[in-house]
């Protein structure tokens, strides 16, 4: 990774050399995972592809901890978007949950979700990026209070993922 | 974040460095890596060398940790990274294979001379990007049924020539004969089929490509003549994966193994490289289920390589049999194989990841065709759209030191977004152009991103391979028609 090359309110994509890095931040769990989904959608889609919020998704994943929650969260959004055809515009709402008990096969944390977006429409929207998965390379979800807190910014939290495209 | 790497290397001989096991507690074996001395700068740039260090840490490894030429900054495994692992007591690891299961490469030869394709270049490139479907998200022309994309999946490249896709003499040339028997397709989800389904037969986006090719240089005269191959002599590369289907297998195995690694207590230094043991039900499911995205890739590439066949016959108004049209081999590049070895003058099975890595078999072995036994298993390295490929054999030399293996590609040594920056699409285009390639693109931003420039060379990463003697450089071949995702 060789430092920012696009900073926006609430993400940064990193470089990497054979794939590519975002970073995010939020004053929430919630705003972070949102800012990363907007970050990653988007490198898929090009600039100019308006996304209308004409269907409404509703998306539950889990992970086992904080980190693993984002990659199954992000996960889901590629599916949506390369093999559902839908594109998230917004999130409209997101709820993340901790869960007492935390066993080997059990997940300690759950997102319940709902996306707007639409059915992509070649006409209209131009997917210029093919993100093949999310890793757990660099995978970091943190809260900034024991941490140095990020310049300019009242984020809390802050998370970086490298995607494999 | 892409900080020097400065831990220990040993010099072996003059193109093995080694990382000793002292290096990092917990490592098995030493971490092996192939390069030339004048390259040890650049492979100190990122921290590709601690992956290999990583990978030495998998329960079961044997003999070494290793990292081709080609060797780059990856995750989990370093791209170019070979790592095998005891069946009995060793674990398996997605990654150790990567998103697109069964990226892999085949060549195409044909009758026909650069001079017999000039005149028909323009007109070759236009139909082919026409036939073969390419770009983010690209589907295909197949239809598939619900319940075909099991045969597919168990069956591989079998399956596409059965549906007359192709020949069956393509089997013998193709890695495995394109289907590995222990394939399952119900260890596939759902998911992972939908995702798959429209996608048979595409060639996706990134460095992946389909390129008519001019050999430009032969090295091993004998080797060549028994392929049947020439300075001048037009053949055909197909560089594709196993698309979305593999991509969403690999994800769906990494959430199984999260939970594995805690479940069996691996102890291991990088989340990326969660793993299970081979002999566990998780390890026997994703060994499964990669298998079956492998078959897919296998038919994936069959299915574009017999329409490259007919545009060929379309264009020249001639059978594809009367240009001799003939698959010369297929390799996969980023797989996990079942394999016998040679480790400490013991005979034992072990899983090989290759990641980034393709199988080297020399003369003899029982794994390659019949025609090819005594020149040994053709290595197929695809190099940048400006310099040219590679065509190598594998040597008794790989089999000994590298579980059979050799490099894959050049390696990247620039970042998507700095690859960008430098250059535009357009430029890039216009520049080939001006050598005599002619480029088709579903997107401006790959061939920007896919510039020559982006790049190791890699005349060096083969030069140092065939030095080394891990595999033999055979033929050079040039790029004059290009077609990218």
């Amino acid at each position: 990774m060789k430092g920012r090359i696009n900073v926006s309110p609430g993400y940064e994509v990193l470089e990497h050399t054979a794939d590519v890095g975002l970073r995010g931040l939020g004053k929430t769990p919630e705003e972070l995972f949102t800012n990363m989904a907007f970050g990653m959608t988007r490198l898929i889609l090009s600039p100019d592809s308006h996304v209308s919020h004409d269907e409404e998704r509703h998306i539950e994943v889990d992970g086992y901890d904080l980190e693993s929650l984002m990659v199954a969260w992000l996960s889901e959004l590629l599916f949506q978007i390369y093999s559902e055809g839908f594109l998230p515009g917004a999130v409209q709402s997101i709820r993340i949950k901790e869960h007492r008990s935390t066993s080997a096969d059990s997940d300690g944390y759950s997102i319940s979700a709902v996306i707007s977006g639409e059915k992509s429409r070649p006409e209209v929207h131009q997917l210029v990026l093919e993100i093949k998965g999310v890793t757990y390379h660099l995978l970091k979800v943190e809260c900034l209070d024991n941490l140095e807190k990020e310049p300019d910014h009242e984020a809390k939290w802050r998370a970086q993922v490298i995607l494999d495209i | 974040m892409s900080n020097r790497w400065n831990g220990s290397l040993d010099k072996v001989d003059r193109f093995r460095w080694r990382i000793p096991t002292s290096y990092k507690p917990g490592m098995r074996v030493p971490g092996l890596i192939y390069v030339d001395e004048g390259h040890l700068s650049v492979l100190r740039e990122d921290q590709a060398p601690e992956q290999v260090a990583n990978v030495a840490h998998l329960p079961g490894i044997v003999g070494a940790s290793f990292a081709m030429p080609d060797i780059h900054w990856g995750y989990g495994f370093a791209i170019g990274g070979v790592g095998a692992t005891r069946i009995d007591d060793g674990v398996i690891s997605p990654g150790g294979v990567g998103f697109d299961i069964n990226c892999g490469v085949r060549l195409l030869r044909t009758d026909l001379s650069e001079e017999d394709v000039h005149p028909q270049l323009e007109r070759l490139v236009d139909q082919l990007f026409r036939d073969i479907p390419s770009g983010v998200g690209s589907k295909g022309a197949l239809k598939l049924e619900r319940d075909e994309i099991k045969d597919v999946l168990e069956k591989g490249a079998g399956w596409a020539v059965e549906k007359g896709y192709g020949w069956q003499e393509d089997l013998d040339m193709t890695e495995e004969r394109g289907c590995m028997k222990e394939a399952r397709a119900d260890k596939v989800s759902d998911r992972a089929c939908k995702r798959g389904m429209p996608q048979l037969g595409t060639l996706g986006s990134g460095n992946h490509f389909l390129e008519i090719q001019v050999i430009e240089e032969i090295f091993e005269k004998s080797v060549a003549e028994k392929l049947r191959l020439s300075k001048g002599q037009v053949v055909i590369m197909i560089h594709s994966g196993s698309r979305g289907l593999g991509h969403q297998v690999c994800t769906d195995y990494l959430k199984v193994m999260e939970r594995a690694v805690r479940k069996y207590n691996i102890d291991i230094p990088d989340r990326q490289l969660a793993c299970a043991p081979l002999a566990a039900p998780e390890g026997q499911d994703y060994f499964a289920a990669m298998a079956a995205a492998a078959n897919y890739a296998w038919a994936n590439r069959q299915v574009m390589m017999h329409w490259t066949r007919e545009t060929f016959g379309k264009v020249f108004r001639r059978r594809p049999e009367d240009l001799g049209m003939e698959l010369i081999y297929d390799v996969a590049h980023n797989i996990a194989k079942i394999e016998d070895h040679v480790v400490d003058g013991k005979n034992i099975r072990v899983c090989v990841h290759r990641k980034g890595a393709t199988r080297a078999f020399p003369p003899g072995h029982p794994d390659i065709p019949k025609a090819y036994s005594d020149i040994g298993q053709p290595v197929l390295v695809p190099g940048d759209m400006g310099t040219g490929s590679y065509l190598l054999v594998g040597t008794e030399k790989a089999l000994r030191e590298t579980f059979g293996s050799s490099c894959h590609g050049a390696g990247r040594l620039m970042s998507r977004t700095a690859a960008k920056k430098g250059v535009s699409g357009l430029t890039v285009q216009s520049e080939l152009r001006d050598r005599g390639i002619i480029v088709k693109a579903a997107s401006r931003g790959v061939l920007a991103e896919e510039a020559p420039e982006a790049y190791k060379d890699v005349n060096e990463v083969v030069r140092v391979c065939h030095e080394a003697g891990i595999s033999l450089r055979v033929a050079r071949m040039r790029p004059i028609g290009v077609i990218k995702g």
